[in-house]
């Protein structure tokens, strides 16, 4: 039985902030120079870090630019689970 | 795998962030044997915001939609995120990185291609590469007969033969009675499959005596046309193709139980 769409999504948008506080962390950089590097606000890294945000490609890329990472590390650890389409059919 | 023309076009073309993406998934639904109605109805959305994704025309794809369709292709994250880059001082997406050996996996090179080379809208890489990354797949059954034909030892596929006249004049009639039933102009299909308006009159109008099997399966899924008069004549090529390749294959397939045999005694 597949997670509800919400959680998933809320679930996928949390872990995507902590790789990204981990990428952050280990280039040494701050929120502010993270977010200048990637051409975004300072507060957009605040609330994707949080987990409060779900990001789009450009950002995830922008990201991943800015902490010097290949944008698929930011995806690590990450997957979603489809519904079987059974289950949609009854 | 495919035309040189498409080849020219992917190198010449000006890639938007988008749009790259979009060939990423159009590259592993291919690869899956995935139609788009398919693709569409695994992660619950409609066809048409499928083919915008695949065209780069909408607003880059969120998060949720990616791992989607990460989930329906069954690839990795890594695959769809593929050749793409943002270097943080000019502020400028899709520039070649600065570092080529820090993108891991793909190898970047110049539009000079040395020969060998392929390009791929992921990226471009050594013909070696392509085997290795192919290899990798060996496990997922769809993929056997791509794999065994990469062999070294396989023998050629039977080249395909040319098709007569009358044929070719028949496919062209299909298609372009197709086309009109979906209402699209020869550009409007033009720009929903990897060819020219140009050469979609030349096959309709029965100017281009050998059009290829997957320029007209491009066109035909295109259209949508499962079904149609239009896929009832591009079949028996498409049967024949498939006995070629399914031909070398026991080829193979004989020749290394006869060396299991061998080894045994």
């Amino acid at each position: 039985m597949a997670r509800p769409k919400e959680a998933q999504a809320a679930e996928a948008a949390r872990r995507f902030g902590i790789n990204v506080l981990e990428c952050r962390g280990r280039a040494g950089f701050s929120q502010q120079k993270t977010a200048d590097r990637a051409g975004i606000h300072r507060t957009e890294v605040s609330l994707i870090e949080g987990g409060k945000r779900v990001p789009r490609l450009d950002t995830i890329v922008k990201l991943a630019g800015a902490v010097g990472v290949d944008p698929c590390a930011l995806l690590e650890g990450i997957a979603w689970e489809l519904s079987p389409p059974t289950e949609e059919a009854k | 795998m495919s035309g040189l023309g498409q080849e020219d076009k992917w190198v010449e073309k000006d890639w938007t962030l988008g749009e790259r993406f979009g060939a990423n998934v159009v590259w592993f639904r291919r690869e899956a044997g995935l139609t788009q109605t398919q693709l569409a109805e695994r992660i619950g959305m409609s066809r048409t915001i499928l083919s915008r994704i695949e065209h780069g025309r909408v607003f880059p794809p969120r998060l949720e939609t990616i791992l989607k369709l990460v989930a329906a292709l069954e690839v990795k994250n890594c695959d769809l995120l593929a050749w793409m880059w943002w270097e943080p001082a000019s502020h400028r997406h899709y520039e070649t990185p600065p570092s080529i050996t820090d993108i891991s996996g793909y190898e970047v090179r110049d539009f000079h291609l040395p020969a060998g080379f392929r390009v791929s809208p992921v990226g471009y890489e050594s013909e070696e590469r392509f085997k290795d990354r192919l290899r990798q797949r060996r496990e997922e059954p769809g993929h056997r007969t791509v794999l065994e034909l990469l062999r070294d030892d396989a023998p050629k596929v039977a080249p395909r033969k040319r098709p007569d006249a009358a044929w070719v004049l028949l496919t062209g009639q299909a298609l372009q009675a197709l086309r009109e039933g979906r209402g699209l102009t020869r550009q409007g299909l033009a720009d929903r499959s990897p060819t020219t308006a140009a050469f979609i009159e030349a096959i309709e109008e029965g100017r281009c005596s050998d059009p290829g099997l997957r320029i007209l399966e491009e066109l035909c899924c295109a259209l949508n046309g499962e079904g149609s008069a239009f896929a009832a004549q591009i079949e028996p090529v498409r049967a024949e193709r498939k006995a070629a390749v399914r031909k070398v294959l026991d080829e193979l397939a004989e020749r290394d139980a006869r060396q299991a045999g061998g080894d045994g005694k």
